[in-house]
Parts: structure tokens; C-alpha cells; sequence
């Protein structure tokens, strides 16, 4: 219950793909471990691979194996807890796919800084792609490279100051 | 001149909205009343995206839903009447309005009271000093006036409301110097805690605000340390130099018209305050007076939606008397999605306050 007094969840707690280090695709990170009533990631998940079951206030299930990175689950959620991650998108980068509902947004090949969970920076990232689409309630999903280490720290980021 | 109407409907939120929608199926010359220039309640000044499910327009940010709703009204049905305020309740049928001109008098078979909530205020020194705002009207200026309430703020309170309006004030580039909570645990879901985190921003839980200084308007607020006895800790005193305060430290239900109706009014902890008796039909001990949304204790948007659903259905269906087997599977359907909202650990502790206030079907 630690979360609950800072915010900060137990990453444990998050179901990853078993081979996930390995992994050169993107696939989902539901960091949604709270019974609170919401099921659109699974309602809205095209392929079936995300379900609630029983009462709505239970906490999403995912097949790993039926998803096809579409991303719409990131746009959808309204507590912006998912997040797709490939971790070996090019030799030395991971890949992170952000919902992030800020203006400015950043723009394709910027540098951005790196932020995880707690706050803290780690350097730098470069934005690869940044997508608005009206389906998703104009939550844009912008895709940063950051190193491979990373990919499982970073959940935020922020435009440096040029 | 008295009007008369089949349906008055007093609060223009997502219960009164959502009653509105649904009696104006069934029936017509329904009344909606708000004090507000334009409806919606709180509604209008969600930008966030909502939870619940599908049906519950889950993932539509709220002030759409409220576009939604206001647009699947039928406007030769339903009349609303904004900037009116109902001031006094008469028997048995009897309601008077305030317009900005003039007191009017109406009637009607049946009356919805959606009347929402009032903030909570929390005592501290200079807790009158301008710069110090309840989260609504931070919400109020920011999202409906288009007014940069603040160039920064300390959140005090960390329910759902005050993590959602310190996320909406950093969109509108506003710093957060943090949220208080004087409650050991964070009171808001975790998703909207995750995203002020992520984003730098610092939440204190087990702490209080001790009092606000500056000259003219706020300029600091001095925070500290609350021990398991809930007392401030001296010794933790912590300076924060911010030029607003934002207070979101809970809602009490609005139910004085309710009161002076006549209706049961019993007190639950867990819907925050005094709360009308009501059966599952959401009428309350006085036959064709409803009860719905925060009015009948403080829940979510989703849950008030629903309420007024089942209170604009059953008015209706009181009048029209339309056909029973729709009327009964509506009333299933609906029952169903509120019980189901009404688990887990946010939703359990409103389903065991809606237990004490419950009456059994006449």
C-alpha cells in the first residue's frame, strides 16, 4: 500500500511479457493496479487483449500475445497509465510510447528530458513521433528513444528549455 | 401566475442533466433550473477524461459528455431556465424561483432536486487572505473563463479533486508547489497521483496547512507535520512561497430544500454529510419529491448520472404510465451499473452509506 502514500507504485506489481528483455516490438505497460470503476482499455482494445472481468472496478488483464501495438489502449485511458514499450527498438535504444497532454508539444527529433515515476531526470531522449488523433479525445502519444536501460524507468517527458 | 409543469427539475449537473434526458423521453414540460448562466454543473469544467464504463461515457472528457447530454435533450420538452436560483420549497407542489428580475412561483406533479454539493472550507490562520480559492473556482475561472487563475499554487487536499485540478492547472501553466493531505494515504485514485509525480510535483501526505501570510494576497504558506493523533508535529513547520492556496478538502451535499420539503433526512459519514432517505427509485420519503446526484451523498460524476437517470425515468413513468416491462428493464439496467460502480474499495464505502439511507419500496 505504499503507493498510496506517495504516489509511486510497486513496479512489481506490473504484468510484463516473461521474455520482455528480448523483445524487439512494442507491447503494452498497464500500470493500473487500483480497483477504481473504468474498463475503456478493454472495451476499446480491437484484438480482444485486454479484458476486466466481473465488476468494472476490477483491475485490467492483458494477453500479450493477441496485442498488435495499436496504441489505441494509451489514447484511451483516461488515468494515462498505459504506456507501450519496445525495449530493443534499434541496437542501443528503447522505445516509449507517452501520452502526454501538454502544450507546446514537442516535435519530431527533439531532445527531450527524460523522466521517471518519482520525478527525477535522466537525461536525455529524442522524440521519434508525435500523433494527435481526434479518436483518442486529442490525447497526443508522443514516441521517445532513450537507452535500453531505461525503458521501464521513463513515464514522462519534458521539453529543455532551448 | 403560477407555471405548471409535469417535471421540475432543480440543478442543471450531471444528475439534473441526465434526468432531464430521460424523462423527456416519456414525457414532456419538464423544467431544468441552475444558477448558472449555462448548464452542466461541474460537468463543463472537466477537461479531464472520464472513467467508468462505456455506457458511462467512459474516456470522453467531461465537458463533452456535458455537450452530449445537453445536445439529446429535447429542446420542445425540456425548458431551462439558467441564472435561477429555487429559494424556498412550499406543500405540496409548490417551488419559488429566483430569476435575476423577479421571484416566480411553479408547480408540478413531480420534482428532481439535483442540487450537487457545496466545498468544504478548512481552518488555518489567514485562511480569508485573497489568493485562497475552493478547487471550483479555480476550475471555474481556468476551464470556463479561459483566466490563468495563478502563476502558483499549493493544493490542499489529495482526493481525486485536488489531484485532478492541480493536473489541469499545470496544463494551463501553472507551477504546483504541492499537494497537503493530512490523511496518512493519498483519498484520489492512484492514476491521477501517478501523473502529478511523474510530472515533479511533490505530495505530502500527513500534513496540514498551518496558516497563509502575506501583505495583501497570499505570498507564502507555512505547512507541518500531522502525528497519528492528527495534531500538528512542532518542529515540521515547512515555508512554501506560492501566490494561491487551492483548498479541495471534500463536499457536503446541498439538501436544505430537501429539508424544507419535508423529506427524511438521516446523516452518513460515508456520503459526507446530511443525505435525504431514498428508495432505490431515488424518491425520497415525500411521495413525488427525487433525490439525485451529490445531493444524495457525494460520489462521482458517473454514479450522479446514473441517479439521475433513475429519478428522471421514474417521475416519468409516474405521469405517463407508459409501458411497465420498459420501464422495468430500464430500472434493472440501471440498478445493475450503479452496484457495479459501486465496488471496490472507492466504491464500497458509497454503497455502505447508500445501505443507511435506504428505504424500502413503499
Amino acid at each position: 500500500m505504499d503507493y498510496k502514500k506517495t504516489g509511486i507504485i510497486d513496479f512489481s506489481q506490473v504484468k510484463l511479457p516473461e521474455n520482455w528483455e528480448s523483445m524487439s516490438k512494442f507491447f503494452p505497460v498497464i500500470e493500473c493496479i487500483e480497483k477504481i470503476p473504468c474498463n475503456p482499455c478493454a472495451y476499446s482494445c480491437p484484438k480482444g487483449a485486454i479484458t476486466v472481468k466481473g465488476d468494472i472496478t476490477n483491475t485490467p488483464e492483458i494477453e500479450f500475445e493477441k496485442c498488435n501495438a495499436c496504441t489505441i489502449c494509451v489514447g484511451k485511458c483516461p488515468g494515462l497509465a498505459i504506456f507501450l514499450v519496445n525495449p530493443n527498438y534499434s541496437e542501443n535504444e528503447a522505445a516509449v510510447i507517452i501520452p502526454y497532454e501538454f502544450h507546446p508539444l514537442p516535435s519530431e527529433n527533439d531532445d527531450v528530458i527524460l523522466i521517471d515515476r518519482k520525478g527525477n531526470e535522466h537525461g536525455k531522449g529524442k522524440v521519434i513521433s508525435v500523433k494527435v488523433n481526434k479518436a483518442f479525445e486529442n490525447t497526443p502519444l508522443v514516441t521517445v528513444l532513450l537507452p535500453k536501460e531505461l525503458a521501464m524507468k521513463i513515464r514522462h517527458v519534458k521539453i529543455s528549455k532551448k | 401566475m403560477t407555471e405548471n409543469y409535469n417535471i421540475v427539475i432543480i440543478g442543471g449537473g450531471p444528475a439534473g442533466l441526465s434526468a432531464a434526458v430521460e424523462a423527456s423521453k416519456y414525457t414532456d414540460k419538464i423544467l431544468v433550473v441552475d444558477e448558472n448562466p449555462t448548464p452542466g454543473g461541474q460537468l463543463s469544467k472537466q477537461t479531464h477524461k472520464f472513467f467508468g464504463s462505456k455506457n458511462h461515457y467512459a474516456s470522453t472528457r467531461g465537458v463533452n459528455i456535458c455537450s452530449t447530454l445537453i445536445n439529446s435533450i429535447d429542446k420542445n420538452k425540456v425548458k431551462y431556465m439558467g441564472q435561477t436560483s429555487a429559494v424556498g420549497f412550499y406543500k405540496p407542489d409548490n417551488i419559488v424561483l429566483e430569476t435575476e428580475e423577479k421571484l416566480i412561483s411553479v408547480k408540478a406533479h413531480k420534482f428532481i432536486f439535483a442540487t450537487g454539493a457545496m466545498e468544504n472550507m478548512v481552518s488555518f490562520e489567514n485562511n480569508d487572505l485573497p489568493g485562497i480559492y475552493g478547487a471550483g473556482a479555480v476550475q471555474t475561472l481556468m476551464n470556463l473563463y479561459g483566466v490563468k487563475p495563478a502563476d502558483k499554487v499549493l493544493m490542499i487536499g489529495a482526493g481525486n479533486i485536488g489531484l485532478i485540478v492541480s493536473y489541469q492547472l499545470m496544463q494551463a501553466g501553472v507551477k504546483i508547489a504541492g499537494v497537503v493531505e493530512a490523511a496518512p494515504g493519498i483519498g484520489g485514485y492512484h492514476v491521477h497521483a501517478a501523473k502529478l509525480r511523474r510530472m515533479q510535483v511533490p505530495i505530502y501526505t500527513s500534513h496540514t496547512i498551518l496558516g497563509a501570510y502575506g501583505k495583501e494576497s497570499v505570498e507564502k504558506a507555512v505547512i507541518c507535520e500531522v502525528g497519528s493523533d492528527w495534531q500538528p508535529v512542532s518542529g515540521t513547520e515547512k515555508e512554501i512561497n506560492v501566490d494561491t492556496i487551492c483548498l479541495a478538502v471534500g463536499l457536503t451535499p446541498s439538501v436544505e430544500l430537501l429539508h424544507q420539503a419535508g423529506c427524511g433526512i438521516k446523516y452518513a459519514k460515508e456520503l459526507c454529510g446530511y443525505v435525504p432517505l431514498h428508495d432505490k427509485y431515488m424518491e425520497t420519503t415525500v411521495p413525488g419529491i427525487f433525490v439525485a446526484g451529490d445531493a444524495s451523498g457525494i460520489e462521482e460524476a458517473s454514479a450522479a448520472m446514473l441517479e439521475g437517470r433513475m429519478a428522471g425515468l421514474k417521475a416519468a413513468y409516474d405521469i405517463e404510465k407508459f409501458n411497465r416491462s420498459e420501464f422495468i428493464n430500464e430500472v434493472e439496467h440501471i440498478e445493475f451499473e450503479l452496484k457495479s460502480l459501486r465496488t471496490g474499495p472507492f466504491g464500497e464505502k458509497a454503497a455502505s452509506g447508500k445501505k443507511k439511507i435506504f428505504l424500502e419500496e413503499r
